[in-house]
């Protein structure tokens, strides 16, 4: 247990939410790479006002636990797992984890034996399982991309039992005790087929960015690959460096 | 070919094909058995495979070939977006012969658009530079590059057709593009651009800028370039950083 530095009920509140902070993200309430709750929930929760809410995440931000991103929200940095939010969103512009208006729709979800060539992206066996999941990520209600991610099952046992309509696969590699290092990206550009190009709500034939990505953990092992096809219309890379 | 994952069949017989390029050991160069016999293998129609083998022209897999039929591709160049590897590396890592074609190389007015990328005035003078990029001496991209004049005066006796811009910017100027941004879109070739690229006007292709700082964070160079896919693929990477790097 860390020492509360004598904080009591006289100490100035914003030390003393900044401590009730500190608590929650040691004991995993807030969890790293999360936002915490808005200032506005904060204060209401608390029954303070929103500038000693501030002073006290600043506080926070101050000692590098917390980090503010303009327009996102205040995140856990602490601990284990943390986006770098320099690089974060590198160069795929990842608009559905910005944009409030981002919604995920599944579309199909199985289970199915890796074959050779998905096999050696994932660096797996050929007949091992793997989860399969398409999925469909809007803004405000416009597809922006069609994406088909797999993952071998032995990494994550419990997916099936996982709401994916509340827990992003992210989560469910924090609960499966998965801590994720990197990710490699490829971008190709295909001519999209009639079915795929409906799902975009795109004519057949148009073209799409095809970005294919291995996220890889800790120990350089890869824990999902996937393929996004992107509407062009939508496709805007940026990366800094 | 049974489909209860809500997979497309051209997407499973996709990847049967590439499933088959592993599992029969075939290299760049192979021939794919005919479409017949893989649509006998993968169970899929003509249609279906027809689609299949487009994709992985597109992706760069394969090649095919009226009447000769479809091979394994050797493997693009992949341009690292982060800019780690220049263009001449990327193509030589893959075991092709890099080339240039230029177009032209002369110092020019800024105009607007070049001006702002580059924070000057406009009409400041600037070195334009444009390129077509051959890989084993086939056009792969045309890339337009703007340098101030006053950072490289001189720099256009130079041919860099066979040159490395790069080494003389930072060997005879000191001029060192060391970070920046860098953007990459779909774009539709251009009639000009088809008949440097030996292509079809209309066409999509990745429209890739950037601009460049030197190490005070000084703007140094604007450049642009539109790539064919079929020739060239796009890479990045993304770190997570843990607790421990910080120290």
């Amino acid at each position: 247990m860390r020492s509360e530095g004598g904080l009591d009920g006289a100490s100035p509140l914003y030390l003393q939410l900044r401590e009730v902070i500190r608590s929650k993200i040691e004991d995993g309430v807030y969890a790293p790479g999360h936002a915490i709750p808005s200032e506005n929930e904060l204060a209401e929760t608390y029954g303070i006002n929103r500038l000693t809410v501030r002073n006290g995440i600043d506080a926070l931000v101050s000692e590098g636990l917390l980090k503010r991103v303009q327009g996102r929200g205040v995140f856990v940095m602490g601990g284990k797992l943390d986006i770098d939010l320099d690089t974060f969103g590198g160069f795929r512009g990842r608009a559905q984890e910005i944009n409030a208006g981002a919604s995920v729709r599944i579309l199909a979800r199985a289970r199915r034996s890796a074959g050779s060539s998905i096999a050696r992206r994932l660096g797996i066996d050929a007949g091992d399982e793997l989860f399969q999941i398409k999925r469909l990520n809007l803004i405000d209600d416009v597809p922006y991309e069609l994406e088909r991610v797999m993952i071998p099952v032995a990494r994550v046992p419990h997916l099936d039992d996982t709401d994916l309509s509340v827990f992003s696969l992210y989560d469910v590699y924090g609960f499966s005790g998965i801590t994720l290092a990197r990710d490699s990206e490829t971008l190709d550009i295909v001519t999209l087929e009639a079915k795929d190009a409906r799902y975009l709500g795109v004519e057949p034939g148009s073209p799409a960015m095809l970005f294919s990505c291995e996220v890889y953990d800790d120990s350089d092992r890869v824990v999902e690959c996937s393929d996004t096809l992107i509407r062009e219309d939508k496709s805007r890379f940026t990366v800094h460096f | 070919m049974a489909d209860n994952t809500g997979i497309r069949p051209r997407d499973l017989a996709t990847e049967a094909v590439r499933d088959l390029i592993i599992d029969e050991g075939l290299t760049a160069g192979s021939r794919l058995p005919s479409e017949r016999d893989m649509c006998a293998t993968l169970g899929c129609s003509r249609a279906t495979l027809h689609s299949a083998i487009g994709r992985l022209v597109d992706e760069g897999v394969v090649t095919s070939r009226v009447g000769a039929g479809t091979f394994v591709a050797s493997p693009r160049p992949t341009i690292n977006l982060h800019g780690a590897t220049s263009f001449i590396d990327s193509v030589r890592g893959k075991g092709h012969v890099p080339g240039a074609k230029v177009q032209y190389a002369q110092v020019e007015p800024a105009d607007g658009h070049v001006a702002g990328r580059l924070s000057v005035a406009l009409g400041t003078p600037v070195f334009t530079m444009c390129r077509v990029r051959l890989i084993d001496d086939v056009p792969s991209s045309i890339e337009t590059t703007f340098i101030k004049a006053e950072q490289c005066s001189g720099i256009e006796r130079h041919d860099f057709s066979v040159e490395s811009f790069y080494t003389v910017l930072r060997e005879e100027y000191g001029v060192v593009p060391l970070h920046g941004s860098e953007r990459l879109t779909i774009t539709f070739v251009s009639a000009a651009e088809a008949a440097c690229l030996d292509t079809e006007a209309g066409k999509p292709a990745f429209r890739q800028s950037a601009v460049m700082m030197d190490a005070d964070g000084v703007p140094v160079e604007y450049f642009r370039a539109v790539a064919l896919p079929r020739r060239i693929s796009f890479s990045s990477e993304r770190r997570w950083r843990h607790e421990a790097d910080h120290a």
